[in-house]
């Protein structure tokens, strides 16, 4: 806590006044700068290390890995800190080009992109996607409904009669899905394992992608600091846990630097904490200003994946529909988990709740009335309300 | 350790700037090859030629050949888990020609380890005794044993009939050339030496060719082993000279055979039957002895094997050309289907026969036209299914035999033209030579011809068949 105090004393110099929230760049210079003020550094760490990289001058890159590799070692978070506002006070006053601003261009334009396997045992119907850069879609559903085809279709390892047109980063030629698997990072359940050191992998993924030499060496050290793999870079694949070898694979596919991401299940080796920080950092990378890249993931943490992405995708029997098309307005869907029986809770809410439907050990109550009226209700009756959760604008009402 | 610091900056350089080059681990490789290619060299180099034959060299041989495939097996598991191909990385133009070329370069120095034996040995006769005088010494040992033969067995396998070019052969001192054949018409008296300088290719017709009794420089091994000291050597050497003399007129010197002894022309696998024999009996007997042995004794009759680098070469570079083309397939295929290929490759020529049979073929020509059609109908498979993932493997493993048969497509021209130009002519009145030349041209013409082919038309379709949705 002293230690926290220290700091907090120290990041009333960090932020000048005259930073003012006029663009991306300063607004994250403030996210960063609060972040630190409040003892997150981890995250300012994290969150510094993507500005400098946005603004591609790779001095001013190289210093800053080196700055995130001394948290881990200083002795002298004032030195620590002080440097980290000297690199602020530099990006602050950089011009970057923002490429996400394009709000008209699409990396991904499709009206229909369906699916059947040669034996016939399931088909995908036609789903529109459409992904612009820096955003997001959360794909969802249950086990064997057709988010890992739809993702395979896409990466092109599935004959689903997607066209370099669907693609707006790709040339039509012959070499169509040479270029489609160059260009789109894609990240199985299973991953493939790794031979040799960790690091050597990075390394050559970053040179059969056309980063040589010296660039080659500062962007592994990058996406190592960035990920907070670089005491395990040494290590082999058998070494490091399930966990970190999501994380090492996203951290190769950030060296493809692909303008489309692709990622099936990357949730599924991960404790509650790591799932939190890989959606943030996807978030985070999705929308740099430099490189921003379009998203594509399929997760069981449904609530988690609702937070960072922009849409959901919910795919049901090979039948995908996203989450913001059918609201009823007026109406609200509420999850509840509760001791007391459904008459109980139908006695409670009387005429307000038009269905209730018992799921898994949660009620799911679809009311009239908003989630203050429903939780009134409850209390006035002095049901014992465990778990409560508006789920009117999740996909989650449609399991 | 500074040695070591050495190797892995190059590793790390490699990995940093040429991947591919880096993926094939050449760099490992190379510098332990040579190691021990140079150290094996060194040790056969400075053995005596007396060591050369036996069951120890032959084990270590053996050995040889025992650590050449465990490095192979090594560096391959090495070289596979890395692909910038399977990866789908930036490829750059000239990158399979490249990675065909060093592949091959290693299997190469792999295959030669083995070898390195017969290059060491090849390299000291060299050093001690200069082809030309070596050529007109082995023309006439040669001649002297046929004629032997001629008269022992009592048949017309040694025919001659031009005296010139006997005179040539044998009496002019500055002749440097190598016989190809040497023939004895006991009925004529005549020589006939047929000058075949072409392919440095010694053989000796003896017995009858009809039975395939003959004699090649591949069978360079043993006469006179056992002979320890020169004073014994040297005696035996005598007495066989004088032997040559009585029976083929031919005059040899002792003093040449033993310089051919110790330089290990003659690496002796001993017959000591000989030397026991003369010990113990007379010349006559030895001579007598010599006689009714020849067939055994020729059968081990060293023919300088120096002459042929080119069989050597051609026994390391075709083997390790088609392993580099297997994992040239390798690389670039999914593991089912490049070991179904492998698995249906033997099956080729059983599909050629049935083919021939379907459309009943006789005689060679019927046979060369099917193998033709056959060709030609698994470029049409590989086309009609190149675009579909439900038959992929069969496109797959249709490119893997096209580009294993394309490299020999020219051979096999040549062997078809060759048959045609053999037909009705003897084969004493062939032009051997001539036909040489032909085939080593083919040879070295198909070479670059396959590579252009590769860059421009296998590279492309191996590139699209792996990127293709596989369901």
């Amino acid at each position: 806590m002293q230690r926290v105090d220290r700091i907090n004393l120290k990041i009333g110099v960090l932020i000048p006044e005259r930073f003012e929230i006029s663009s991306m760049v300063q607004q994250r210079i403030q996210e960063i700068s609060s972040w630190l003020k409040h003892g997150d550094y981890d995250l300012a760490r994290r969150r510094l290390l993507d500005l400098v990289y946005d603004t591609d001058q790779k001095e001013w890159l190289m210093e800053t890995i080196l700055w995130s590799k001394e948290f881990q070692e200083a002795k002298n978070l004032d030195n620590w800190l002080q440097h980290a506002k000297e690199i602020l006070e530099r990006c602050n006053g950089f011009q970057q080009h923002d490429n996400t601003k394009k709000s008209d261009v699409f990396l991904i334009q499709s009206e229909g992109i369906s699916k059947t396997y040669f034996n016939g045992f399931f088909s995908l119907k036609p789903i529109a996607v459409h992904l612009q850069p820096g955003e997001i879609i959360g794909v969802v559903g249950e086990n064997g409904n057709g988010k890992t085809t739809l993702l395979r279709s896409i990466a092109g390892q599935l004959e689903s009669g997607i066209k370099p047109s669907n693609f707006s980063y790709l040339k039509g030629d012959e070499f169509f899905f040479y270029d489609l698997k160059y260009s789109t990072g894609f990240i199985p359940q299973r991953i493939p394992r790794w031979y040799g050191k960790l690091r050597d992998n990075l390394h050559f993924t970053a040179a059969t992608h056309g980063l040589k030499g010296a660039q080659n060496d500062l962007m592994v050290d990058f996406v190592l600091e960035r990920f907070g793999l670089s005491k395990f870079a040494n290590l082999k694949w058998t070494q490091i846990s399930s966990g970190y070898r999501t994380r090492f694979e996203i951290a190769r596919l950030i060296l493809q630097r692909p303008p489309v991401l692709i990622l099936d299940e990357p949730l599924a080796n991960l404790d509650i904490i790591a799932q939190q920080t890989l959606l943030q950092d996807l978030r985070f990378i999705a929308r740099s200003t430099r490189h921003p890249m379009g998203v594509l993931l399929t997760s069981q943490q449904l609530f988690e994946v609702e937070k960072v992405a922009d849409r959901v995708l919910f795919i049901q029997k090979g039948i995908g529909k996203y989450n913001d098309t059918s609201v009823t307005e007026g109406f609200h869907v509420f999850e509840i988990e509760t001791t007391a029986s459904r008459e109980q809770l139908e006695s409670a809410l009387g005429e307000n709740a038009t269905r209730i439907r018992y799921n898994g050990g949660i009620f799911e109550i679809e009311a009239a009335g908003d989630e203050q009226k429903c939780l009134e209700l409850l209390v006035n009756q002095k049901l014992p309300v465990h778990y409560f959760r508006n789920i009117t604008h999740s996909a989650k009402r449609y399991f | 350790m500074r040695k070591f610091k050495f190797f892995h900056r190059i590793d790390q350089f490699l990995l940093r700037h040429y991947p591919g080059i880096w993926a094939l681990q050449i760099h490992r490789l190379l510098p332990w090859a040579l190691i021990i290619i140079a150290f094996t060299g060194l040790l056969v180099y400075a053995q005596s030629p007396q060591s050369y034959s036996g069951n120890q060299m032959e084990i270590f041989i053996s050995w040889l050949y025992f650590f050449a495939v465990v490095g192979l097996v090594l560096w391959l598991v090495y070289m596979f888990r890395f692909n910038p191909i399977k990866n789908f990385g930036k490829r750059p133009p000239m990158d399979e020609l490249q990675n065909l070329g060093i592949t091959f370069m290693g299997i190469v120095l792999l295959a030669t380890a083995p070898q390195i034996f017969f290059v060491a040995r090849n390299i000291r006769m060299h050093t001690f005794i200069s082809e030309p005088e070596l050529a007109q010494n082995l023309n006439k040992i040669n001649i002297v044993l046929s004629m032997n033969h001629s008269l022992e067995t009592d048949s017309a396998m040694i025919r001659a009939s031009d005296t010139n070019r006997r005179k040539y052969y044998l009496d002019d001192p500055t002749n440097t050339k190598y016989m190809d054949s040497v023939y004895f018409d006991k009925k004529d008296s005549i020589w006939h030496c047929y000058d075949l300088n072409h392919f440095k290719n010694y053989e000796i017709y003896y017995g009858d060719k009809e039975n395939n009794e003959v004699l090649t420089g591949k069978e360079i091994y043993y006469v006179l082993q056992g002979l320890k000291t020169r004073k014994d050597t040297l005696r035996i050497l005598q007495d066989f000279s004088v032997a040559a003399e009585r029976i083929g007129g031919v005059k040899l010197n002792p003093e040449t055979m033993y310089r051919y002894l110790i330089k290990g022309i003659f690496p002796a696998n001993s017959i000591p039957d000989y030397r026991l024999s003369l010990v113990e009996s007379t010349f006559d007997d030895y001579i007598r002895e010599f006689k009714s042995n020849l067939n055994y004794q020729l059968k081990y009759f060293t023919i300088y094997e120096g002459l042929r680098w080119n069989e050597i070469l051609r026994f390391i570079l075709y083997p390790s050309f088609f392993i580099t083309l297997l994992i040239l397939m390798f690389r670039n295929m999914t593991l089912k289907t490049f070991l179904i290929s492998i698995g249906i490759g033997p099956l080729l020529p059983l599909v050629v026969f049935l083919t021939g049979l379907a459309f009943g073929v006789h005689g060679e020509e019927g046979f060369f036209a099917v193998v033709l059609l056959t060709y030609i109908i698994i470029w049409l498979i590989y086309y009609s299914c190149r675009n579909s993932a439900r038959f992929a493997s069969i496109s797959g493993i249709a490119l893997n035999i096209l580009v294993f048969v394309t490299p020999v497509i020219g051979l096999f021209f040549e062997a078809w033209w060759e048959q045609n130009y053999r037909h009705g002519i003897p084969y004493e009145l062939q032009d051997h030579a001539f036909l040489d030349r032909v085939r080593l041209t083919v040879e070295l013409v198909e070479i670059p011809v396959f590579l252009i082919l590769l860059q421009l038309v296998f590279k492309p379709l191996y590139i699209r068949w792996y990127s293709m949705p596989r369901e």
